[in-house]
């Protein structure tokens, strides 16, 4: 799974730190989910697409769509 | 009528030493050190030496629950490592186990018992955790 995330962090000009304690989880775990390391929980992932006022298929999709 | 006790930051400074996983780990190798000594240091009667065998009992117990909360506060990913490292600690372990009971059928002598078990299972899951961390670095 692709995402957007670290566009979507550099938007709005927030470390990974900063992205982490909003979402209140680790800075590996933001470096994980940029690096597609680790897919998130729908959880997270509404959580996620929640703080930055998007939808979840805006922020993430599944590998070979195009966005 | 109900009285709530104070909880302040030192309080939750005090909670969170009581419920630091390496901490109660730490304090858990001193009592299981401890109480060997005072068992053979000391006359104790039958009861008396039950009721300090079980001290260590107790705590472990204490630091299961106190794992089982830290595990509960890890985010997701942290979880996962977690879980993971675990479970190859424990395959490895068990694989080490049946190599060893093999290698004692041919006669090869390997000069560790179960009681060494969970000292194994610690490097184990040291090895595991920082093999299984670096896959999300």
């Amino acid at each position: 799974m692709r995402n957007r995330l670290r566009v979507l962090r550099a938007e709005r000009d927030w470390s990974q730190a900063e992205l982490a304690e909003r979402l209140r989880v680790s800075r590996q775990t933001v470096n994980a989910l940029e690096t597609g390391k680790y897919n998130p929980s729908l959880s997270l992932a509404f959580d996620i697409a929640a703080l930055f006022g998007l939808r979840i298929e805006d922020v993430f999709q599944p590998n070979g769509e195009d966005g | 009528m109900v009285s709530s006790a104070p909880c302040g930051p030192a309080d939750n400074d005090r909670a969170r030493l009581m419920t630091h996983p390496y901490l109660a780990t730490g304090a858990l190798a001193a009592c299981v050190l401890l109480t060997s000594l005072a068992l053979e240091a000391l006359t104790l009667p039958p009861a008396g030496r039950i009721a300090v065998g079980l001290v260590p009992v107790l705590a472990a117990a204490y630091v299961v629950r106190v794992m089982a909360r830290w595990v509960r506060g890890l985010d997701e990913l942290e979880r996962k490592i977690v879980a993971e490292s675990l479970a190859l600690a424990y395959g490895a372990a068990i694989l080490l186990a049946v190599g060893a009971n093999y290698l004692d059928k041919i006669d090869i002598r390997v000069p560790l018992g179960w009681e060494d078990g969970w000292m194994i299972l610690m490097f184990l899951y040291l090895a595991a955790y920082a093999l299984t961390s670096r896959r999300y670095q």
